[in-house]
């Protein structure tokens, strides 16, 4: 487990499109998502009845509903579900609108968390190599094609899906294009040396492989990760034809690879004799 | 600078308006929204006082005390600065805030006890840093390199003033000056920009853990923890510094002779690094010690004789 806390990408402008998801998420888990959340009922299990139907309702209006989607028409229109059909029907459920809510509710705090951690080091370096637009479209684009990954794989359940995965890992296989050798300030967790810099196809790959592997009897939508990813990474290759990589200044470029340049050991001195009298 | 009275009648003032602010926004949002309440406060908080020094130089509490906040080598405080400063400030004012509360929460239950301690623990040592540390200059003026003073004071205060005041002079050993606690940590963070082996082993550690075999990680962990080690003794014993340390201009050397140290030396001291990296909160107590130190030196330098040094006209 590896969590991301910098990286060394340069920056031209400031990731407006970046902070602006990061808010909205935030602002809607906090104001809008039912307050249960925030105050770690739902994590704790200790949830009273009438606040898990009303958690249970909320995420079966505004979550993307596997067999909904396939069907194209709300379950209270006539879709038909197979699994999980005890979940609660929504009247008049607008079903191609719930692709993208979905993609800004979170299920507990932590979620939250570490999805916007992941979009901030992530996503800030993508938007500054794209631009702020095609950044915003590669995000709900990347973030739509991971829903239907997951939607594919599940075409009968009426477990919805909610969270920003989808889109993030979006984010995070185009960065995987841009800069996979482009290093990361990380904490590890079970191993010694706290944080340290690592390539990013360090953090990424494992992650990728570990979604490959995740159990399907646990709530995580892997499916949704690695399609996002994999929509991500190919929607980065369309835009990096589009828009061609933007000049640094001389200085800056100069800067980077003074700073990144290895030095030949050889090269090392010590100090010969004392430079201060003692 | 600034008396300490003073700043404590300023803060008084200060943490009254935003117990004000804190009433209004609780009449918007509703009590059983906790997170969104206290994340809300903090930023309206941090923008009251950003907002005040960015425009007036001084939170009202400092102005009518007669203080100001100032920028060090800069006539004018700069927005990046003020808004940091403004979030460290409140981060600990609202602790100093909810400290009532937090030991309320404490005696409640497992998690409200670390909950409580931690925003005790954050209210006690931002005001310790304020009263103890030199020139009364706390965290929030440390991070955000800010300095309050009274209305009189020279419209730029500069580094070197504020360092005259300070009274802990720079270590100096034979073979320069000891190295600065934040360029020996990314130093360290820098630590395997030359070892592609210990990267991939270190991915080996990570992939292994999310395959739910614990046996397979927990072995992994020590194989990595152990090359770590040989690594780092090699390399400190035979150049004086890792990669990172040659970014920062660093270098470890036997103090007696201002060499490299050698193998012997430099294994020892690895071990007792790796002693602190297999319990990270001790790398707190570690920094703690290098920074109280008279010579600069770590239990891992003690054991070694060794000392880490800028390198004159640094190294790369």
């Amino acid at each position: 487990m590896a969590l991301p806390l910098r990286d060394d990408s340069p920056r031209r402008t400031f990731p407006w499109i970046v902070v602006a998801l990061i808010g909205l998420n935030v602002a809607v888990f906090l104001l809008l998502q039912p307050p249960s959340l925030q105050r770690g009922e739902a994590d704790s299990g200790s949830l009273s009845t009438a606040d898990e139907r009303d958690l249970d309702e909320h995420y079966s209006a505004w979550g993307a509903v596997p067999c909904e989607i396939t069907a194209l028409e709300s379950r209270s229109n006539g879709a038909v579900c197979t699994e999980d059909a005890d979940r609660p029907i929504i009247d008049r459920k607008p079903v191609l609108l719930s692709l993208l809510t979905a993609m800004f509710l979170h299920g507990s705090l932590a979620h939250l968390g570490v999805n916007m951690l992941f979009l901030w080091i992530f996503g800030a370096a993508v938007e500054d190599r794209f631009g702020p637009g095609p950044f915003l479209g590669l995000y709900l684009v990347g973030g739509i094609i991971g829903t239907l990954t997951f939607v594919a794989f599940n075409t009968g359940s009426a477990a919805p899906l909610i969270g920003a995965s989808g889109a993030v890992s979006a984010a995070m296989g185009a960065f995987l294009l841009i800069g996979p050798r482009r290093r990361i300030l990380s904490l590890v967790a079970p191993v010694p040396l706290i944080a340290v810099t690592l390539p990013a196809w360090a953090l990424l790959g494992p992650y990728l492989v570990s979604q490959l592997v995740t159990p399907d009897d646990t709530a995580v939508a892997w499916q949704a990760h690695v399609g996002g990813m994999v929509a991500g990474f190919l929607i980065a290759i369309g835009l990096r034809f589009g828009i061609p990589e933007p000049g640094l200044s001389r200085r800056a470029r100069r800067r980077r690879d003074s700073a990144v340049a290895p030095i030949d050991p050889a090269d090392w001195k010590l100090p010969d004799r004392p430079p201060v009298e003692a | 600078m600034a008396p300490l009275g003073r700043r404590l009648w300023a803060r008084a003032i200060d943490v009254a308006l935003s117990l004000l602010i804190l009433f209004i926004i609780g009449i918007f949002v509703p009590a059983p929204r906790l997170v969104a309440y206290l994340l809300l406060g903090v930023g309206a908080l941090t923008a009251f006082e950003a907002l005040f020094v960015i425009q007036l130089g001084a939170t009202p509490g400092k102005l009518a005390t007669g203080l100001r906040v100032a920028e060090l080598d800069r006539p004018r405080v700069d927005q990046t600065t003020a808004w940091t400063r403004g979030l460290v400030a409140t981060i600990g004012s609202l602790s100093l805030i909810l400290a009532g509360p937090a030991v309320l929460v404490m005696v409640d239950s497992v998690a409200g006890f670390a909950v409580g301690g931690l925003a005790l623990a954050i209210a006690g040592g931002y005001v310790l840093s304020i009263v103890t540390f030199p020139s009364h200059r706390g965290v929030a003026d440390r991070i955000a390199g800010t300095i309050v003073v009274p209305f009189e004071a020279p419209a730029v205060v500069t580094r070197a003033d504020v360092d005259a005041e300070d009274d802990r002079p720079r270590v100096v050993t034979a073979w320069g000056p000891v190295a600065a606690i934040e360029s020996r940590r990314r130093a360290r963070a820098a630590r395997l920009d030359d070892s592609p082996l210990l990267v991939v082993a270190l991915v080996a550690v990570t992939a292994a853990w999310t395959f739910d075999v614990m046996a397979v990680a927990i072995a992994l962990a020590v194989l990595f923890a152990v090359l770590l080690v040989i690594d780092e003794a090699a390399r400190i014993g035979r150049d004086g510094g890792t990669a990172g340390h040659r970014r920062e201009g660093l270098a470890v050397l036997d103090e007696a002779t201002g060499e490299a140290p050698g193998r012997g030396p430099a294994l020892a001291r690895a071990v007792t690094l790796a002693v602190f990296w297999l319990f990270p909160p001790l790398l707190v107590a570690l920094a703690i010690w290098v920074q109280l130190s008279p010579t600069g030196r770590g239990p891992h330098d003690l054991v070694a004789g060794t000392v880490v040094v800028e390198v004159p006209g640094g190294a790369g």
